[in-house]
């Protein structure tokens, strides 16, 4: 642990004994200016969608445009309370987080062995590659796949959505990729001290393409979260297995219509608002812990070369 | 430090991975196989406020508690009901896995005859004559109902399967509506030329204006397109006075006319249906008819003139044609397509240009201004009307060996009085007590659902009526077959809001194939004659109706009109209407 | 320098190796490989029957296997009817652009990212960035028709600069949808796009930078000469699986946002065969030939840009 402390601030100390020129300084700042800016187009729409989740539903109703500040006279928090009201959506977290967690795990260990298995020079090697690619482009369509899954007993219960979407050969060959990019000398010199495939990748492999296998833990976390439609058509009776964003979209469906009602309650407007918010928050909150892992890869590099 | 991680780091997992199988533990459960436990398919279920699975319906549970058929028998249902959204792809994978619910609202199947042969429906023929005698009966009170109901296969009359009723046609849920205020504020008296007079006698009700104005055509409502002209030209000089340049007096949607055929059917043409009979029982092709051109001649004169929002053709995904809501809740248009809860004061904001505002319901127009005397003066009857058929219900393959006499007998009870009350209206006070379901005290129902007025009519519970969402929906069963009462339920609106729903129904539908007989009964290959050929005419009337509005072809101009007119012959509409004479031959127009 | 080449210039020829021998030293390789060849049998292969219904009058209740059977009609009408070419051209000019400058933005935004140096800002930046991956394409969409609406921000900001008012999404015009769209895209995908990109550039290793800064290289020449090289098969293997995965992806939103008066720039194939599909008939017959049509088209691309990057960088996919 020292000895990578150590490194990081030797990368700190390279850019003090730089002299930045006014060039440099310049570019900096341009660069600033840009990515700034991407942040900013991409914050803004979010946090319209915050402020209006807050305002009042019959002023919002009639507002055009981007919104900055809540309208209406207070905060209204309406919206929020209506939506927790009753425990459907905390339960659907409770089932994302457990898809998300288990379906991660399961893809992950499919796509590592699979895109290690790939990356080796064996004789099945273009077969291997082809037989996962096929699959990125072909596909069977819904109720054909419905009707395997149901045949394998899965239908109706959690399985049906932790096991069909864990992985697929994009994912595969992205980490396929990643150990092509080790350099050949560290299994060469492990395979020397007689370690087998299990160990070369496990204990040698594995740990040079951390970075790669934290974008990939991060996509997968991603998709079961933002998952539903799986859910729509695998355990649209068993309500108990929703996720979060099934749940979300039936609350929405179900406010949509509310201005048909001769006494339309203006904070349902909200409720579509307050779930996006819902839906999007936690998974934010958790970005930064994953994007430290991912810095920390930097260091790994550094001993690497 | 590192140690602790470390340990923070096997615990966390250790606690996922137990949770992990504790929630994979409660996978699983199956339906029981007993004979009178039943799956029952469902197109939409409910409101999730009120309850998220369709199971715990609490009308649908005291019903159940009873028993039903000759032996008095209990039955049980489990019912599946897709997430929102998703009925047609939960649809798909039922009817493709042949995995097929015991019994299924057909929304969006085919009709019962392909069903049966296609080998997903049974014959319940016997069952319908042993134990469905209200069925029976209201049937052979109903006999225009019949041909829903009854499939002829080689001369013999089955029953393949079951089908609701609707009481009377329903009140339209949507319809044409204006600005009242400014009627009464910048018009005067067509024959007197007197200023009008008129406002809210309280102020806390919405319903409660009053005014004396008289349109051109005599009465107190507008009924011919010159009223409507008349109107616009009214909200002109009230947008001058409010100096708004950016209005315009009506919003039309992208097409250049109403999916409904509210609008299009008052000048005798079907153009959403495309397809309609005249009153010779003749099926017609409304797109090129004469009537339809002097549809399109109006509106274009419209939109010259500047009273048609001039951007109609980029609102295209707005619910239920409330095209333009922004604008129409500014308070800056003057006539729209609308719903319910814009109706009287309760779009008032309190600001500039709503504030005091009345909006008042209207029927769609006839037309007594355009083209030829033969498109004139025709009353409005192919647009959306509603039906006395309500869903069609199958008792598939899946149901086979089960008691289904049992089933058929619960069934029935929804056409008896009673039960076709309950099935539309919920439980009453007895019943609820009787239920001792916590439901109904939750909502504010423990007096039930409604209660009977001196006329014999049906009050809907104030709970009821108040709800902003669907607590009827709710309450009710209409997911089960059964009779709807309309014509009897009261539902406690005020005089004002009642109008505006009847003059939105004031017209039936008799013209439209939509909602009649004829599309149920149709056989699998011309169905697909149909669908395909009005596809395609589809497809071509969505991008360029739009043109004779806006001039880009001349209404008025006859090698336009021509090029129109051809292309749809391109297309083949003849097929349909040879293919669809038959069908209109076999179940004549009903003409009250 | 040289191992860098050594890690860029793979190139996958089988040894010539007997069987035997392979199954000898691979064969626990070939097992790891086990479970993804399982998962892909499943849930990809055997489902792909499905496929048989672009040759059939499917029909829903007689199922794939009972179907009658049409040969390929369905490709007929595909082909020749009136709308095709235009949804071809569409369907062809807006996945260019998306693997043009949509594939291009994400790279570009991560080098950006990594020549900023204070963490916290980066990282504040890079968060922000991935926001939009996750707000539904129908909220996007909204947002879309709000902003580019007649009076929409952005629609001010054109004026401004000197077009005419106007609602953007209405306008029928080339390019104007096409660009939308791209646009459109891109906002979505810049921050999560970058996220490999970035990963592997940190990756690269600081000893060479040091050196070359030490050498006197100018950062814009470290770029080039170092990072750029070193995360080059990332980007080459990337683009190779776009190219396949062209005409596929990426198509919903144009649903949600093109109007008839637009249809003639932004219908493409995929919002054509729906309209077809879910209209009063469904036709899922001639939808999923459509399907099968694009997906042939995208495994002859990525077999063609697969053989021109073994031809001219030495790597490839297989």
């Amino acid at each position: 642990m020292k000895v990578k402390r150590k490194r990081k601030d030797d990368g700190k100390e390279l850019h003090m004994i730089e002299n930045p020129s006014v060039g440099d300084r310049v570019a900096d700042v341009i660069i600033l200016i840009i990515c700034i800016g991407v942040a900013l187009c991409s914050v803004l729409p979010l946090w319209h969608i915050f402020v209006s989740s807050i305002s009042d539903g019959q002023e919002l109703l009639k507002h055009e445009g981007l919104l900055l500040l809540p309208v209406g006279e207070r905060l209204n928090w309406e919206g929020y309370k209506a939506v927790f009201k009753d425990a459907s959506l905390l339960k659907g977290f409770a089932n994302t987080l457990l898809y998300c967690v288990a379906g991660t795990a399961l893809g992950f260990f499919i796509s590592v062995t699979g895109g290690y298995a790939l990356s080796r020079t064996t004789k099945m090697h273009t077969f291997m590659v082809l037989f996962c690619t096929v699959t990125l482009l072909f596909g069977g369509g819904m109720v054909p796949t419905y009707m395997v899954i149901r045949q394998l007993g899965m239908v109706g219960t959690r399985w049906s959505l932790i096991i069909p979407g864990c992985t697929n050969s994009m994912l595969a060959i992205m980490m396929m990729n990643a150990f092509n990019g080790v350099p050949k000398e560290y299994e060469e010199s492990a395979r020397l001290d007689g370690a087998g495939h299990f160990d070369v990748l496990f204990r040698i492999m594995l740990p040079q393409v951390k970075n790669m296998s934290m974008v990939l833990i991060l996509n997968s976390v991603v998709g079961q979260w933002n998952s539903w439609f799986n859910a729509s058509i695998y355990v649209p009776n068993n309500r108990n297995a929703w996720p979060l964003q099934l749940w979300i979209r039936q609350m929405t469906a179900d406010n949509e219509n509310f201005l048909l009602s001769a006494n339309p309650d203006y904070n349902r407007y909200l409720i579509q608002y307050v779930l996006i918010v819902v839906a999007i928050l936690p998974i934010i909150a958790m970005l930064p812990f994953f994007q430290e892992r991912l810095e920390q890869g930097v260091i790994v590099g550094g001993i690497k070369g | 430090m590192k140690k602790w991680k470390r340990f923070c780091g096997v615990a966390a997992s250790a606690a996922l991975g137990l949770a992990t199988m504790a929630g994979l533990s409660g996978c699983g459960g199956g339906a029981s196989g007993s004979d009178v436990t039943f799956t029952y398919w469902v197109y939409n279920g409910v409101d999730s406020a009120y309850y998220a699975d369709y199971n715990e319906n609490p009308t649908v549970l005291y019903t159940l508690e009873k028993g039903y058929g000759p032996e008095e028998k209990q039955i049980q249902f489990e019912f599946w009901v897709p997430p929102a959204g998703t009925a047609a792809d939960n649809f798909s994978n039922m009817m493709g896995s042949g995995e097929y619910a015991d019994v299924i609202q057909n929304v969006i199947g085919d009709n019962f005859l392909t069903s049966y042969t296609d080998g997903v429906s049974l014959d319940i023929t016997e069952y319908v004559k042993e134990n469905m005698p209200n069925y029976l009966a209201y049937l052979e009170a109903h006999p225009q109902l019949k041909a829903d109901a009854v499939t002829e296969i080689d001369g013999e009359e089955h029953y393949l399967g079951l089908v609701s009723f609707n009481e009377d046609y329903a009140a339209h849920d949507w319809g044409h509506m204006y600005r009242r205020d400014w009627i009464v504020k910048y018009g005067t008296n067509p024959q007197t030329g007197a200023a009008f007079s008129g406002g809210y006698t309280d102020e806390d009700d919405p319903d409660s204006w009053e005014d004396d104005v008289v349109f051109p055509s005599g009465g107190s409502d507008p009924v011919y397109i010159s009223d409507w002209e008349w109107m616009f030209e009214i909200f002109e000089k009230a947008y001058a006075d409010l100096g708004l340049t950016d209005s315009y007096c009506y919003s039309v949607p992208y097409n250049g006319y109403l999916g409904t055929g509210e609008l299009t059917a008052s000048f005798g043409g079907g153009a959403s249906g495309y397809w309609f009979r005249n009153l010779d029982n003749e099926v017609t092709f409304g797109p090129v008819t004469e009537e339809f051109r002097t549809y399109m001649q109006c509106m274009n004169t419209w939109y010259e003139k500047g009273w048609l929002d001039p951007h109609f053709e980029e609102r295209v995904s707005d619910m239920f044609y409330a095209i333009d809501s922004t604008n129409v809740r500014l308070g800056k248009v003057g006539m729209w397509y609308g719903l319910p809860s814009q109706l009287g004061a309760r779009m008032d904001a309190g600001d500039e240009l709503t504030g005091g505002i009345c909006v008042y319901g209207c029927e769609t127009p006839m037309n007594d201004m355009y083209g030829s005397e033969a498109t004139r003066f025709k009353e409005p009857y192919c647009g959306f009307g509603g039906t006395l058929i309500g869903n069609g219900f199958l008792i598939t393959t899946s149901a086979e060996g089960k008691d289904l006499a049992t089933l058929c007998s619960y069934f029935d009870f929804f056409y008896s009085e009673e039960g076709s009350r309950i099935r539309s209206l919920g439980l009453d006070k007895e019943q609820v007590e009787e239920s001792g379901n916590e439901f109904f005290a939750k909502w504010g129902l423990e007096d039930g659902c409604y209660s009977e007025t001196e006329e014999g009519k049906y009050l809907l519970n104030q709970s009821i009526r108040d709800s902003s969402g669907d607590l009827l929906g709710a309450v009710s069963c209409q997911v089960l077959p059964g009779v709807k009462l309309v014509s009897s339920v009261d539902y406690g609106y005020a005089d004002n809001f009642q109008h505006a729903l009847d003059l939105w129904g004031k017209y039936e539908n008799i013209g439209f194939f939509q909602g009649s007989s004829m599309l149920d009964s149709m056989t699998e290959e011309d169905d697909e004659v149909y669908s395909d050929i009005s596809t395609k005419i589809g497809e071509y009337m969505s991008e360029n109706a739009a043109k004779f509005v806006t001039g880009e072809w001349g209404p008025y101009d006859d090698a336009d009109w021509a090029t129109w007119t051809k292309m749809m012959e391109k297309y083949n509409y003849q097929k349909v209407n040879d293919v669809a004479q038959k069908y209109a031959d076999l179940y004549p127009l009903q003409l009250d | 320098m040289a191992k860098i080449k050594a890690a860029t210039q793979e190139i996958y020829m089988p040894p010539k190796v007997t069987w035997k021998k392979d199954l000898k030293k691979n064969g626990t390789a070939y097992l790891f490989f086990a479970p993804m060849f399982i998962y892909q049998v499943l849930f990809a292969y055997l489902p792909m029957f499905g496929i048989l219904m672009a040759f059939e009058n499917f029909k829903v209740n007689k199922g794939y296997f009972k179907s009658e059977w049409v040969g390929l009609q369905h490709f007929v009408t595909l082909f020749t009817s009136e709308e095709f070419p235009r949804a071809l051209r569409n369907t062809v000019v807006m996945g260019l652009l998306n693997l043009t400058i949509g594939f291009i933005m994400p790279v570009i935004f991560a080098f950006l990212l990594s020549m900023i140096k204070k963490k916290k800002t980066k990282r504040l930046i890079q968060t922000c960035s991935y926001i939009p991956n996750f707000v539904s394409a129908v909220v996007v969409c909204s947002l879309i028709r709000e902003f580019l609406g007649h009076d929409g921000a952005l629609t001010g900001l054109l004026s401004a600069l000197g077009f005419e008012q106007q609602n953007w999404l209405a306008n029928g015009d080339i390019p104007v949808f096409w660009l939308i769209n791209t646009f459109m895209n891109i906002w979505c995908a810049i921050g999560w796009g970058s996220i490999m990109y970035v990963a592997s550039i940190a990756t690269v290793s600081g000893d060479l930078h040091e050196a070359a800064a030490i050498d006197g290289a100018t950062r814009f020449q470290r770029l080039t000469k170092i990072t750029l090289p070193c995360i080059l098969p990332i980007i080459v293997m990337m683009f190779t699986l776009q190219v396949g995965l062209v005409f596929v992806t990426g198509f919903d939103k144009v649903l949600l946002l093109y109007m008839p008066s637009t249809y003639s720039t932004a219908d493409c194939l995929q919002t054509y065969t729906y309209r077809l599909a879910f209209s009063s008939g469904a036709n899922y017959g001639l939808s999923s030939a459509a399907g099968l049509f694009q997906s042939v088209m995208g495994t002859a691309l990525l077999m063609i840009s697969n053989y021109w990057n073994r031809k001219v960088s030495g790597m490839s996919l297989f």
